[in-house]
């Protein structure tokens, strides 16, 4: 199901069950992943488009989401000024073991560019020094010790979520 | 050989806005020679995607799909039929 709450960024596509029945859909072949697997595993194809053209995605894409054929995925309500994109995008999640399996689905409804990011480097630059972090610090004109605020709460923060390797991942809030 | 290249975002600004060009290459060419190529055509793109001779830190470069930096970096060997995509890393997540 397609779901567009008011306040949040993003629109996430995802299963019925992940929302009803607190169903973990980042899971390999029904397995949930830990912590570990996750930072080994876990990515996303990155999909450019207008705000239209990933909707209309998401709308093809959600009944592979429901059959859980493909984990999840969400994408952008709008553009982000801060990071100087110009577009919006889309990212379709899934194990890389899965990945070939995911992407001949995207390809059969459209997607023509192939770009595989892993979790782990998405959140190597939310961490203090990585690029997105200090773009948006810069964003945002923080004074020093505002970011210094900022980045020591971003360490925090994941330093706790993967704490323990072998604990299941239970997801980042967006 | 033959490759292409598309440019997503702001990068289309440094190839003049063409966002795909497919480029002759010799076969056993790398990825530095295809950089060069496109440098030779609009002069400066290469400082600005890879300004050390690694790929800038807030810009991702795939090769069918992969990042460069999990393959050859800039030594990454092309095969005729290569996709190469370039993307700002902040479209990553």
């Amino acid at each position: 199901m397609i779901v567009d709450r008011a306040g949040s960024h993003f629109i996430f596509v995802v299963p019925w069950d992940h929302v009803y029945r607190h169903y973990n859909y980042i899971n390999y072949k029904g397995r949930e992943l830990t912590n570990k697997q996750y930072l080994e595993y876990w990515g996303k194809w990155i999909v450019f488009g207008t705000r239209e053209e990933l909707e209309d995605f998401a709308k093809k894409l959600d009944p592979f989401v429901e059959s859980k054929t493909i984990p999840a995925a969400k994408f952008d309500r709008a553009i982000i000024p801060e990071f100087h994109l110009r577009t919006c995008v889309m990212c379709v999640y899934c194990d890389v073991r899965q990945r070939e399996e995911v992407w001949a689905i995207l390809s059969q409804v459209g997607v023509e560019d192939k770009a595989w990011v892993f979790e782990r480097e998405t959140m190597a630059r939310w961490l203090p020094g990585g690029h997105l972090l200090e773009r948006w610090i810069k964003s945002k004109g923080l004074s020093l010790e505002e970011a210094e605020k900022v980045r020591e709460g971003s360490k925090e923060k994941f330093r706790k979520m993967f704490e323990n390797e072998q604990a299941i991942f239970r997801g980042i809030d967006q | 050989m033959k490759v292409s290249i598309k440019f997503a975002g702001t990068l289309a600004c440094l190839t003049n806005n063409n966002k795909k060009i497919v480029y002759e290459l010799d076969s056993r060419s790398s990825l530095h020679n295809l950089l060069d190529l496109v440098d030779r055509e609009f002069s400066g793109f290469k400082s600005a995607i890879c300004p050390e001779e690694e790929v800038a830190d807030h810009i991702n470069v795939y090769v069918n799909g992969d990042n460069v930096r999990y393959l050859g970096g800039l030594d990454t060997e092309l095969k005729d039929g290569d996709a190469i995509h370039v993307i700002p890393a902040a479209a990553a997540g």
